[in-house]
């Protein structure tokens, strides 16, 4: 049996995003299998509890909506059947994929209950950039990341990392700090339209129309992300292109570091027309927002993965990606890279493809032959694949 | 004999090595015996540093200059009375005047540092001078000074403490060392009487309440088993736990960590140990204590799944060795930390630096045999044996005092003739321009003039309210009148230390009124103070 953590998810307020999607995608496909039972993290009772049915059911209905709700609170109600020696046992695995950071006492019952029932411990693990890049948080954050990473990887028995890139830090952190050996293979998320034909279909015409079209770019706004830089590029693009201008559209929350940065874009008169920042967009605006817009371009210093690249691909639209970290490994030659550092190089290729539609086209073309989008059902059969493999269920 | 032992700091409450050693020789004379006084030599600033009892004789040097240097350059902390000295910057003769009233046979210096003020003295008294080294200081002192000073200063405070301790070694009746090899250092100097007293310890005790208490705060920070690691605030407890363990205790397992007792602490957080990225990994990972008493520190041991020795640097030879080796429990150490006990070199697991991290985690995550070697050589280890060879050692060698004459000889102060001095205290001076604190010191000036009437940075203005409070409170509840006098003493030391031997007095102290009239007209008024204890007496005697 597979105990498969959905704390995080509970937890999350607004339409799944970053960690909270992977958590709502992989349940998706969970919620069929009868080897894996829900559990989450109950504070009060400093223990792991099982979700019940009921529990289960409005799990079940808040991932068919495309606006999850949990109406009558039923997810947050902490249900009494423990994970405790009598419940769980050392054929079993805990499958753990959220956000421990900052969560002593999460870290502490995870530790607990290995130590009471012997249970086999693999976690999901997505970056581990607090520490790689501890400047582009927020204060303290990479301190408190740092703690929850050394012992989750002590606990754990196994580790699934998100990209080769991923997998590398982490071996690479483990060596640095003499951590034990703890296995790592890598998974591949999916990357698959969130939303049924029907929908999707829907979201499509529900697209607001801009003059010039728009690029778009998704994830928080954070310094790690870059977004001064497409800053910077669209003041130039603005100067240059005049008022055949494209818009930016960015999709994310407001995340560290950019407090000033969203200021200034909001009061730039030469931007502040062209730069659009929508949050908590759910599910149908997303696929809206991907296939209305010209191209996508991400502009990351480093990333665990680079979710919205794939996404990007999976629904035809041609991106621009940063050259580091594991960016490079979702594509290939199928998309164009630029140093996040060079502003001047991430002006070229973006103005090289507003200007030249028929090499967009191109590249689109490509995308669709060649590109291959990961469904989530893979990704979940995934997991059990590496636990079967290595014989840790049958 | 009458002995005068002469140390640089108070050695009435030993928690460190040194004050340790300094103890546990005198207590050996003492039974031997021998009639021995001991003088701390210091001024205000030093002093303040370490805490005295009631046991401690304390000379202060009434010199303010010297108290603002060491606040400047705490690293010359030791050098500096014979600096002063040598420059004529400060008065010794109230000191002399208190060491002939003793009318001493034996001079005992633990240091080297304060040869130059005693010099005259024990020539013109013809006393018998022995240098009880603690380690080379000439080579323990230019290494910290090199981490610490400009290379100029460094170079010419080396020099300095080089030129000091030469003229003591050339000018010593007998030298007493810590080791086998510093013996062989100084027999080559110079051709002089030795003896070889290696640090030793008390075997350790478990005390039950203790045990107690330090049993609550592992269960709060989760520890089941743990390393045991004490040192005071010295530069190569430092370097040698850096060097060893790294900044970050990443390499430990969760509910394993280490138990840091003593000074060292302190270093470490003035080194952000506990801030930073692996901040909180290194305190979910460390338990710290500043000022253990003996009783915690020794239940500490006793309970230590494993007791770390990661010396890589230093001289003479290490207390916590000794001790280590007489708790019987498992030892994790550096080659270097067993320099003066490699007889028990065995007893340990001695690992390089690079390797150390590996066999910590190793020795805490399997369950350690304590060790059952014969305990038939382990007496040398303890002071109780070291101490009385020491006594009858030293008594032997006075009686011959064929080494006297050679003082005589080299009256030409030999090295510290040719010291350039100016240059030192040019240097001394820039040294000040250039720390960091010397503008905090001269902001704080007005507010530490108004409350304690001399130059102090803000930060020891800050804590010594703080503990003056701390006393207030104590004072009100605190029976013995004695204990509360010896704490006034202890914060008003310097040149308030006379104010309050005449405020503090016992009839003022005998009840919560008198206490506190003493506290609030210290810290606030003298004159307030003086008008508030003579209507209590008057009150009194009505």
């Amino acid at each position: 049996m597979v105990l498969f953590d959905v704390e995080t998810l509970l937890r999350w307020k607004g339409p799944p995003a970053g960690i909270p999607r992977v958590i709502a995608q992989l349940s998706r496909q969970f919620l069929q299998s009868r080897r894996i039972r829900f559990v989450t993290y109950s504070q009060r009772k400093h223990a792991f509890v099982f979700l019940n049915k009921g529990q289960k059911r409005v799990l079940a209905s808040m991932l068919s909506a495309a606006t999850p709700r949990d109406p009558g609170g039923m997810l947050s109600q902490e249900g009494d059947n423990l994970c405790d020696s009598k419940t769980v046992s050392r054929k079993d695995i805990f499958l753990g994929c959220g956000v421990p950071w900052g969560r002593r006492q999460y870290v502490d019952c995870l530790a607990k209950l290995k130590e009471e029932t012997g249970c086999f411990v693999s976690y999901l693990i997505y970056d581990i950039i607090p520490v790689l890049l501890p400047q582009t948080y927020g204060s303290g954050l990479p301190a408190i990341f740092a703690e929850a990473l050394v012992d989750l990887l002590w606990i754990s028995d196994h580790i699934f990392a998100i990209s080769e890139n991923t997998k590398r830090d982490l071996q690479n952190f483990m060596q640095f700090n003499q951590i034990g050996s703890v296995a790592v293979t890598t998974v591949r998320l999916g990357d698959s339209p969130f939303l049924p034909v029907r929908q999707r279909a829907a979201a499509f015409s529900a697209a607001r129309e801009y003059a010039n079209g728009y690029v778009l770019t998704v994830g928080t706004i954070e310094a790690r992300k870059n977004h001064r830089l497409l800053y910077e590029v669209w003041r130039r693009l603005s100067l240059s292109l005049k008022t055949k201008c494209p818009s930016l559209l960015i999709v994310g929350r407001k995340g560290w570091l950019t407090n000033d940065l969203v200021v200034q874009m909001k009061a730039d008169p030469l931007v502040n027309r062209l730069i659009e920042i929508q949050s908590d967009v759910d599910d149908q605006r997303l696929e809206s927002a991907y296939r209305n817009s010209l191209f996508t371009v991400y502009p990351s210093f480093y990333e665990g993965w680079g979710l919205p690249i794939a996404e990007s691909l999976a629904r035809g639209k041609f991106c621009l990606a940063s050259n580091s970290s594991s960016m490079r490994e979702i594509a290939g030659d199928l998309i164009e890279y630029f140093d996040p550092y060079s502003i001047d190089q991430a002006y070229a290729v973006i103005s090289k493809y507003l200007r030249y539609p028929q090499i967009l086209r191109r590249k689109e073309a490509q995308i669709r032959r060649r590109y291959r989008p990961r469904p989530w059902d893979m990704t979940a059969s995934e997991f059990f694949r590496q636990f079967e493999g290595r014989g840790w269920i049958t | 004999m009458r002995i005068l032992q002469i140390v640089g700091y108070p050695i009435g409450r030993p928690l460190q090595g040194g004050p340790k050693r300094c103890s546990a020789l005198r207590k050996a004379l003492v039974h031997a015996g021998h009639c021995v006084r001991t003088l701390c030599v210091s001024y205000a600033n030093s002093v303040a540093n370490y805490g005295t009892s009631r046991s401690d004789e304390v000379f202060l040097i009434p010199s303010k200059e010297l108290n603002d240097t060491e606040a400047m350059a705490p690293v010359l902390e030791d050098v500096l009375p014979a600096l002063f000295f040598l420059s004529k910057e400060i008065d010794v003769g109230k000191l002399m005047a208190r060491c002939e009233r003793f009318r001493p046979e034996v001079l005992i210096l633990e240091h080297p540092f304060l040869w130059p003020l005693f010099r005259d003295y024990c020539i013109s008294q013809r006393i018998f001078v022995v240098y009880s080294s603690h380690n080379v200081e000439s080579s323990l002192k230019r290494e910290l000074y090199a981490g610490s000073l400009s290379p100029e200063s460094a170079e010419i405070f080396s020099r300095l403490v080089s030129a000091i301790e030469s003229q003591l070694v050339l000018d010593a009746s007998a030298i007493i060392c810590v080791t086998e090899a510093d013996r062989k250092y100084w027999g080559i100097k110079a051709k002089k009487r030795s003896l070889v007293v290696p640090n030793a310890s008390d075997r350790p005790v478990r005390d039950e309440e203790s045990a107690r208490v330090l049993q609550s705060l592992l269960d709060k920070r989760g520890f089941k088993r743990y390393a045991f690691f004490v040192g005071s605030d010295h530069d190569p407890n430092l370097v040698g736990f850096a060097s060893c363990l790294g900044d970050n205790l990443s390499f430990l397992p969760p509910h394993k960590g280490i138990l840091v007792m003593g000074g060292v602490r302190n270093a470490l957080a003035r080194q952000g140990f506990w801030e930073g990225l692996y901040g909180n990994v290194n305190q979910a990972r460390t338990l710290s204590m500043v000022s253990p008493d003996d009783k915690m520190v020794e239940t500490a041991l006793l309970g230590a799944s494993v007791v770390l020795l990661p010396i890589t640097r230093g001289a003479g030879s290490n207390l916590k060795t000794a001790q280590a080796i007489l708790s019987a429990k498992p030892i994790l150490a550096t080659e270097f930390s067993f320099r003066g006990y490699s007889d028990f070199a065995a007893r340990a697991r001695i690992s390089k630096p690079e390797d150390f991290r590996m066999a910590l985690v190793e020795m805490l995550e399997t369950e350690q045999i304590p060790c059952t070697c014969a305990e038939e050589n382990e007496e040398v280890l303890t002071w109780q044996y070291q101490g009385g060879e020491y006594a009858v050692a030293l008594e032997e060698m006075f009686k011959t005092r064929g080494v006297l004459s050679a003082m005589e000889k080299s009256r030409a102060m030999g090295q510290l003739e040719h010291f350039d001095l100016k240059q030192a205290m040019r240097l001394l001076h820039n040294q000040g321009d250039a720390t960091p604190g010397k503008a905090c010191a001269n902001n704080a000036t007005s507010t530490s003039h108004r409350v304690f009437g001399r130059q102090q940075t803000f930060g020891q203005v800050r804590f010594r309210i703080f503990r003056m409070m701390a006393v207030l409170f104590s004072a009100l509840s605190e029976d013995d009148d004695a204990v509360f006098i010896d704490e006034i003493q202890r914060i008003l030391v310097g040149d308030s230390i006379a104010t309050a031997r005449r405020y503090a007095t016992v009839d003022h102290a005998r009840d919560s009124w008198g206490r506190l009239a003493i506290v609030l007209g210290i810290l606030f008024s003298r004159r307030f103070a003086k008008r508030l204890l003579s209507r209590m007496t008057r009150s009194r005697s009505a």
